[in-house]
């Protein structure tokens, strides 16, 4: 266990290395300068606000002091265009939003697709499990883009039941949430269903009902941990889908969150912004696959041998 | 299915029947997945004779807008300009909208069109890159093995954890005004599933006969893998492909409604649904009818998937 900790630990540093690499090369390569503003700017202000941000060094330097101030997580480094804020700050202040919103859509999407997708395998080929996978799949086809407006619309203005859009207070992360959870809950539910089948299918099921325990009990009791394994191994992907998805969600509806944050940065070029944006999503994702690597190993007897697992 | 497992008659089995033609039997007993087969071609289709209608004048021109025919419901019917609209009364001007039009007077109809063969040159060339790159660094990868394999893995993990949404985003702007390097950009970061599941494949085929056979006869490692492995696993990488498909049209949609894909005078499905969105209390047509082709175009694409794994594949049928 140990051993695994500390290569995934050392795994973690390469990532966030490339990230950080990669992301100031794209930044560079990205035509536009932050100083560049509707109005023409003196020269020689812009040369002094380069040299405050260190955009005059060649770029190896730049890139050092980049991996060092990643290192201190932009401690006392100002927003390029935001200034008066620190990146730590205006990060701190978007974050949890959007971390509320992406867990609140893995909630709904494990709430809603888990139950689905169980019934469905318990009641394999009949008109239950037609009708609840034909709602995974219309949860899986129906894109962001249209299911978030409609919501908005639908539920927020005309129904009046929740905030339709901006961040008011706890009924403003629901409609956010529902709309980032659709597309997960149908996956979740078609693979809990196959998983599901594949257990239901195996000897154990079959001795289980020959000594004629109930059907709920075999379910519940002996077939649910194995059911869910392929759920539980789409979950890495699946949050790092929905942290990076709730940027559109936000942009819909009007969230002060970190895509917005993002989006913004992009727009004003902000660099120490954009890279620190990039971070924390680079973090948030680690850590999640860590979590459910963990969790996978604690439900699948079979993977505690190897502590080289990777996630799918 | 439960069809799939159905033997082939007997006089079938005398002929003998290749894989490919199997398969083929499989899916088209499958007609949920026949469907989707026949309405995605026909959306491709509708989408891309576009190009013929247009110059011979038979459909209107998606960018042509006539501001007098603004904000018209759908109809089949021609649609006559508001009068006060008209500089002159005794002018009569009118069009038919059958999915109405923009609030600029544009065909919603020719737009949905043109904004889809975007979208699905968009879906199709950046599943082909990622194809390409896949299953070439999954031959090689499987094929080589040991450290080689591992350290390759290895970089494969890396960019599962890599932020994707925003590095495709960043890419999106490097390349902004290309629309062919956001399908290469796109493409880029869709890769590696696809090498994963090649890679183990390659794996478990590379120990048997017929590879064995291929080095006892000195066959040099490319052609072993060109001629040998990569016809081998066509199966998954044609299953796997289709799915690709809808997930890289589902980034570019949301890339477009960020304003960082496709730009005007440009069209996707994504801008035209962000269009939609936009004015859905005003002209909910805007909005509907595009969202029906993009998620019909993703509902038949993914049904299409999940036939073609049952017939390719009929040991991994979950059903």
């Amino acid at each position: 266990m140990a051993r695994f900790l500390i290569n995934r630990l050392i795994q973690a540093i390469i990532v966030l290395l490339c990230i950080v690499t990669v992301t100031f090369f794209l930044i560079r390569a990205v035509p536009g300068s932050p100083f560049q503003e509707e109005r023409a700017i003196p020269a020689h202000l812009v040369a002094e606000m380069e040299a405050k941000f260190g955009l005059d060094q060649p770029w190896p330097v730049q890139l050092f002091k980049y991996y060092g101030r990643c290192l201190t997580f932009f401690h006392e480094v100002d927003s390029m265009s935001n200034s008066g804020f620190t990146i730590r700050e205006l990060i701190a202040s978007s974050f949890p939003i959007s971390f509320r919103i992406a867990m609140g859509g893995l909630l709904i999407a494990l709430v809603i697709g888990l139950p689905l997708g169980v019934m469905a395998a318990a009641r394999k080929n009949t008109w239950m499990d037609y009708s609840f996978m034909s709602l995974a799949l219309v949860g899986i086809c129906l894109p962001t883009l249209v299911i978030g407006p409609v919501l908005s619309q639908w539920i927020g203005i005309q129904l009046g039941w929740f905030d339709a859009a901006g961040w008011w207070g706890p009924g403003s992360w629901i409609l956010p949430a529902i709309t980032l959870g659709m597309f997960y809950a149908g996956y979740f539910a078609r693979l809990t269903r196959g998983g599901m089948l594949d257990v239901l299918n195996q000897d154990f099921v079959r001795t289980a009902r020959a000594k004629g325990l109930p059907e709920w009990r075999i379910l519940v009791v002996h077939t649910l941990k194995g059911g869910l394994l392929p759920s539980v191994t789409f979950m890495g992907p699946a949050i790092a889908g929905l942290i990076g998805g709730s940027f559109v969600v936000e942009k819909i509806f009007a969230v002060p969150g970190q895509g917005i944050l993002f989006l913004n940065a992009i727009v004003n070029r902000d660099h120490f912004l954009i890279m620190g944006c990039v971070l924390v999503y680079g973090i948030l994702i680690l850590v999640m696959n860590l979590v459910v690597d963990l969790a996978q190993v604690a439900m699948n007897p079979r993977l505690r041998g190897e502590t080289q697992t990777t996630s799918e | 299915m439960a069809d799939s497992d159905i033997a082939p008659p007997p006089h079938e089995l005398e002929k003998g029947s290749s894989l490919g033609r199997d398969a083929w039997i499989r899916l088209s007993k499958n007609r949920l997945a026949m469907i989707c087969l026949f309405l995605f071609v026909g959306i491709t289709i509708f989408c891309f004779s576009e190009l013929i209608t247009r110059p011979l004048g038979w459909s209107n021109n998606p960018d042509a807008n006539e501001l007098t025919l603004r904000s018209k419901p759908p109809s089949l019917m021609p649609q006559l300009a508001a009068p006060e609209d008209l500089d002159d009364p005794n002018q009569a001007i009118e069009g038919t909208y059958w999915f109405g039009s923009d609030s600029l007077g544009r065909d919603i109809f020719a737009r949905i069109r043109a904004g889809g063969q975007i979208s699905l040159a968009v879906g199709f060339m950046a599943t082909l890159v990622s194809m390409t790159i896949g299953v070439i660094y999954g031959t090689i990868s499987g094929y080589i093995g040991g450290r080689t394999d591992a350290l390759m893995m290895r970089i494969v993990d890396i960019g599962y954890a890599l932020p994707f949404t925003l590095i495709v985003i960043l890419l999106g702007l490097v390349f902004g005004r290309a629309i062919w390097l956001i399908f290469l950009a796109i493409g880029a970061v869709e890769w590696l599933t696809m090498a994963r599941i090649v890679r183990g494949q390659v794996l478990s085929l590379k120990k048997q006969e017929f590879v064995e056979a291929a080095i006892s006869l000195g066959y040099g490692h490319w052609r072993i893998m060109l001629r040998h492995l990569i016809p081998n696993v066509i199966g998954p990488v044609i299953v796997y492909t289709t799915l690709t498909v809808p997930a890289v049209m589902r980034l570019e949609a949301v890339l477009s409604f960020l304003g960082l894909g496709v730009q005007p005078p440009r069209s996707s499905w994504g801008t035209l649904i962000k269009e939609g969105a936009d004015q859905m209390q005003s002209e909910p047509w805007l909005l509907f009818f595009p969202a029906l082709f993009f998620s019909a175009t993703l509902f038949c694409l993914n049904f299409l998937g999940d036939g073609l794994r049952d017939a390719l594949d009929p040991k991994s049928s979950k059903d």
